[in-house]
């Protein structure tokens, strides 16, 4: 066995951090205090709150299993401006040839090497298409959120229960791209912990549901080619409410927990320096307590597999920068439209008085 | 998922050894009757679950190999976690004490278990796994006379660009000169320099580079492979550690130390510890090499130690889970 691990703490454990072998490198240290009042606060529901998930759809399986890998080498991103400007290229591009050739607009069968991004800008898209994920799952399962709560009598299984540890009575205040930023700003560490979440909740998904009377055609909450967001088949939903516990979906009472847990988990995988679970708490915004037994969750969820090629991630950072550009040029033409005054059809005048 | 069982499926036996992390006892799966080594990780409330149980967790169920320790299951409670390892009879230090001449090996065990060791790693390298801490009590043996890779705790998986390697990495005597002066950016051979090291050690008994220190460690290596300077090793007066003040030493000659090594073993020996990483051999073409072509035939004559002696008695195996 090894020496048991450094800590360095403050007087008021604000710069504890925690490696596998004695002392981080110096660029690791955190120059920034935590804020003693986190702001998203943790109403803990881990035991008395049920969740209310409805079964996300997914037509298209993973990026790992749906990508072939040509011999093409990557195209190296150096921004999000970089990614914006590809984009506007290519959909002017695919404008101009899309009613000759018949074939959607933006279609990219190009794969993107994130690595070399700032992580700031990776924790961008990460928080942009967990943001869509969670608001659509939010509006879809609208009904169910006065959420089932079992009786005494009720039995749960231990996936039920450790998808329900991750959910919370209220929805915390704190943006998602405010609390990874936080995340990131108090606990410092590289891309593939962010972008890696993406992979673990999706195969939490597949996991938890694939035990579920109508299993999804392949993963769940984030690997969509051209529509990353889930659509729940009327099929997929539970007609008993009680089979409600047996679900899985990344939503607006869950992602705050999903994203602490995962990212105190994934950096202690990926990264030879990390911070103590006390650390992550603080900057979480839960107790102690409640973050080490998500954490277990967490790694139970993923069947203790935290393990992702490079190539998934590669697949992953590829599908988030296709999401990126999609949303980048939709929103851009959808200001674009509100922009530009149109004269009045004379018809629709008409219809209108 | 993993069927959610008990700690109450095993019956434990006898400890086995004691960690900081970790107490390894050796136990009985009560339906199968089959001996097993439990590994009970203690859970620290700052912590959290160690990095060192998610890694090894994580990475031997990917990793599948006959020469890779079977983690069977994972039980968890609030307060432990449970791995459920094959059980294996003795660590190599243990087996080396028991079995050889003062700690010698002969000649084809010596053969048999550094393919299998070289097996182990190539598999885990072709998986894209360093193991980093590869010693003899971390390399475990059963009566079947098969050698198995064990405690993956500080195992990493590499290829993801942009990573923070630390340098606190493989137990001193066995860890490689690029290491010991600093480098973040090893790979591969940093297990075939541990390799090396253990091959050495089954002929004599005895550990090739037994350091005290850093400096002691690195002095020790320098003294047997000649102190490397910027025409030997070019960029080497960039790594942290490195030191214009380091003893100059001549290089020996491996055979001066180890004489009861044939020619084809010390030219294998060479490959495996040569002090630039980039020269070191991969675990891929060591396997290949010339020295194991008689191995085949050992093992039809029956030559090969274990697979001619009975069990020992006593010695149980220690921390090499």
């Amino acid at each position: 066995m090894r020496p048991s691990s450094h800590h360095t703490t403050t007087p008021n454990s604000t710069r504890s951090y925690h490696t596998s072998r004695p002392g981080p490198s110096p660029e690791r240290t955190p120059t920034n205090p935590i804020p003693f009042s986190a702001p998203a606060s943790a109403d803990s529901a881990s035991s008395s709150a049920s969740s209310s998930f409805t079964q996300p759809d997914s037509h298209t399986p993973s990026p790992s299993k749906r990508r072939t890998r040509g011999g093409d080498t990557p195209i190296q991103l150096q921004s999000l401006s970089h990614i914006v400007e590809i984009a506007k290229d290519d959909y002017s591009a695919a404008v101009r040839t899309s009613s000759s050739r018949g074939r959607p607009l933006y279609e990219d069968r190009r794969r993107y090497e994130i690595s070399s991004m700032p992580v700031t800008d990776v924790i961008e898209m990460v928080a942009a298409l967990l943001s869509k994920i969670t608001s659509t799952n939010d509006r879809q399962h609208e009904g169910h959120h006065d959420r089932y709560m079992p009786t005494a009598s009720e039995r749960l299984s231990d996936t039920a229960k450790s998808v329900m540890a991750f959910h919370g009575k209220n929805v915390p205040s704190i943006t998602i791209s405010n609390y990874l930023g936080r995340i990131h700003k108090y606990c410092p560490t590289t891309y593939e912990v962010f972008l890696s979440l993406l992979v673990y909740f999706d195969r939490m998904t597949v996991l938890v549901n694939k035990s579920f009377r109508h299993p999804p055609a392949g993963s769940g909450n984030v690997s969509k080619e051209h529509n990353p967001i889930p659509e729940t088949p009327a099929a997929a939903t539970p007609t008993n409410r009680s089979s409600l516990s047996h679900v899985f979906v990344v939503d607006s009472f869950n992602i705050h927990r999903l994203v602490i847990a995962g990212v105190t988990a994934a950096s202690k995988f990926f990264s030879d320096v990390f911070y103590t679970n006390s650390r992550y708490a603080k900057v979480g915004g839960l107790p102690l307590a409640e973050l080490n037994h998500l954490e277990m969750q967490f790694l139970v969820l993923n069947n203790f597999r935290l393990s992702v090629t490079v190539e998934e991630l590669e697949d992953y950072g590829t599908m988030l920068v296709q999401f990126y550009a999609r949303e980048t040029i939709a929103s851009q033409n959808l200001t674009k439209q509100l922009l530009t005054p149109t004269e009045p059809n004379p018809q629709q005048v008409q219809v209108a008085t | 998922m993993d069927s959610k069982r008990h700690p109450s499926s095993f019956q434990q036996l006898e400890k086995l050894g004691e960690g900081t992390y970790a107490t390894v006892f050796k136990g009985r799966n009560r339906q199968t009757n089959e001996l097993v080594a439990l590994k009970e990780i203690h859970l620290d409330s700052e912590e959290g679950t160690p990095s060192t149980a998610i890694r090894e967790i994580s990475l031997m169920k990917e990793l599948k190999h006959e020469n890779i320790v079977s983690l069977h299951d994972v039980i968890h409670t609030e307060s432990k976690l449970m791995l459920v390892f094959e059980y294996m009879d003795r660590d190599l230090k243990k087996y080396m004490d028991l079995r050889g001449d003062r700690g010698a090996l002969d000649y084809p065990t010596i053969k048999s278990f550094t393919h299998q060791l070289l097996q182990g790693i190539a598999f885990c390298h072709e998986n894209r796994v360093l193991h980093r801490d590869l010693k003899p009590q971390n390399l475990l043996i059963n009566n079947k006379g098969q050698l198995k890779l064990a405690d993956f705790g500080l195992a990493r998986a590499f290829g993801i660009p942009v990573n923070t390697f630390s340098n606190e990495v493989v137990t001193l005597w066995y860890r490689a000169p690029d290491v010991l002066l600093g480098s973040r950016t090893y790979n591969t051979s940093i297990d075939i320099w541990s390799a090396g090291c253990i091959m050495a050690e089954m002929y004599t008994g005895r550990p090739l580079f037994p350091g005290t220190t850093n400096e002691d460690q690195l002095q020790k290596i320098f003294r047997l492979m000649g102190t490397p300077s910027e025409r030997t090793w070019p960029g080497i007066s960039m790594y942290p550690e490195y030191r214009t003040s380091f003893p100059v030493y001549a290089t020996q000659e491996l055979r001066m130390i180890l004489p009861q090594v044939d020619q084809l073993g010390l030219d294998l020996l060479n490959r495996m510890l040569q002090l630039r990483p980039e020269m070191r051999i991969s675990a891929k073409d060591a396997l290949r090499h010339r020295w194991f072509e008689d191995l085949p035939d050992l093992r039809k004559r029956g030559m090969i130690q274990a697979e001619r002696r009975g069990p020992v008695s006593g010695g149980s195996m220690g921390m090499g889970y």
